[in-house]
């Protein structure tokens, strides 16, 4: 006997279609350019009671209660995820779950000017080697969630960060460009991606 | 004492008097104003921006018309200068029944990104010959705003709100004029390459020598390559 699966129509969302047409395009872009990474991201604002339960589950009450609370579902070219976007005692926190609601980072937002001495002339030093000039827009701290549940983090908030986050502008080979960095907690690059932004501003210029 | 609600409903009330007597007095105009521009990027630092604008009266000394007013095409060339600004020259062909005009434009533009914001700035200067006219010399300055309908930024398929304000100062020989535009409108972003704006522009012209209302409906389509 076949086991015969029907495929419910409504249940498909136009949406994650359109984004995984997208990506497929600028994946090809990507190995087109060979050597440089790139973010890309689609984020569109949905309500709460579209996350899963799973994801909610993990943040504690009175933490998600305090807040003036914005679901995202986002896609990447790591894929579909969803992410909360709140402030609590007027700090900025990011909490991102993967499509099935299982904890992945929390981010909470900075002044790069309160990292200490030593680690800001480490970075500053990594972005003058790959930088004819840059400025750093945006400067979060980054817990991952791999060993440690969201609860634990939050608990102990003056740990160390696993990662450091950075938005960048900058000038690299003849042009202007902006670059999301991570950096670990010694100030040794991990990661860096060229941000692109998808909608051009002829409306807003001409 | 008067309180602050109070302070702002006669602030209201002034300033709707002020603009209801504008009106009574003032000449009105009503416009429909479609456009197409196409933007070509040459590499990552320049690119060419062509725009159809024709224009039609169909409100006018009181009553409704119907008339083909003008038709206006522009070329733009523009170089990419920090991440968010770019430098532009332009050059703007008028056809306004037999009579031909030529507008030459320089303009600087910027946008940054609040949190759900986008701000556009434009500064520009522009130079008109128009058969048998004066040349006319403008300054004009234009503050924009893109605010997305879903998520913190414009993505393909998503609706905006756009609203700008700009203001002119004109020297035509012998006299400076000012004016004044605001526009409030609603896009789509249909893809990378499309999207679609409308909304209603209104301009207060001839401040300095006798005030001039004039209401636009825009339609602007912008696809780029």
């Amino acid at each position: 006997m076949f086991d015969v699966k029907t495929i419910d129509m409504q249940q498909v969302d136009i949406k994650s279609i359109l984004s995984i047409l997208i990506l497929i395009f600028l994946g090809s872009e990507c190995v087109v350019k060979a050597q440089q990474v790139y973010k890309y991201e689609h984020e569109t604002g949905i309500a709460a009671h579209k996350v899963p339960d799973k994801a909610i589950a993990q943040i504690p009450t009175d933490f998600y209660e305090k807040g003036k609370k914005h679901w995202y579902k986002e896609w990447s070219l790591e894929g579909m995820s969803y992410e909360l976007k709140t402030r609590v005692a007027k700090i900025n926190y990011s909490i991102e779950f993967d499509s099935n609601g299982v904890f992945q980072d929390i981010e909470q937002k900075i002044k790069f000017t309160d990292l200490t001495p030593a680690l800001q002339e480490n970075i500053n030093a990594k972005l003058k080697v790959l930088y004819k000039s840059y400025k750093i827009q945006k400067t979060e701290m980054q817990w991952i969630g791999k060993e440690q549940s969201l609860e634990k983090i939050l608990a102990q908030k003056n740990s160390q960060p696993d990662n450091y986050e950075l938005i960048v502008k900058a000038f690299k080979a003849g042009r202007h460009a902006q670059f999301e960095l991570l950096f670990d907690a010694n100030g040794k690059i991990i990661q860096e991606r060229e941000i692109i932004e998808q909608i051009n501003s002829d409306n807003l210029d001409f | 004492m008067i309180s602050n609600t109070q302070r702002q409903f006669f602030c209201l009330l002034l300033f709707s008097l002020w603009g209801a007597s504008l009106w009574s007095q003032a000449a009105h105009q009503v416009d429909f104003l479609p456009q197409i521009n196409a933007s070509f990027s040459i590499d990552k630092k320049w690119k060419l921006i062509h725009r159809i604008e024709p224009r039609y009266n169909f409100f006018a000394g009181g009553k409704f018309v119907s008339v083909y007013d003008r038709t206006d095409a522009s070329l733009f060339v523009s170089r990419k200068i920090s991440l968010n600004g770019a430098l532009a020259l332009g050059y703007l062909l008028r056809q306004q029944g037999t009579d031909f005009g030529h507008r030459f434009s320089q303009q600087y533009t910027t946008t940054s990104k609040l949190k759900h914001l986008k701000l556009g700035h434009r500064l520009l200067v522009d130079e008109t010959i128009f058969s048998g006219r004066a040349l006319l010399l403008r300054l004009r300055y234009r503050l924009s705003l893109e605010l997305p309908l879903a998520g913190q930024s414009l993505d393909p398929k998503e609706f905006y709100l756009k609203a700008s304000n700009e203001h002119i100062l004109a020297y035509r020989k012998p006299e400076f004029d000012y004016e004044i535009r605001t526009f409030i409108g609603a896009g789509y972003v249909f893809s990378k390459a499309y999207r679609l704006e409308t909304g209603l522009d209104y301009r207060i012209s001839n401040i300095m020598t006798g005030i001039n209302h004039q209401f636009l409906l825009y339609w602007g389509l912008f696809m780029s390559f």
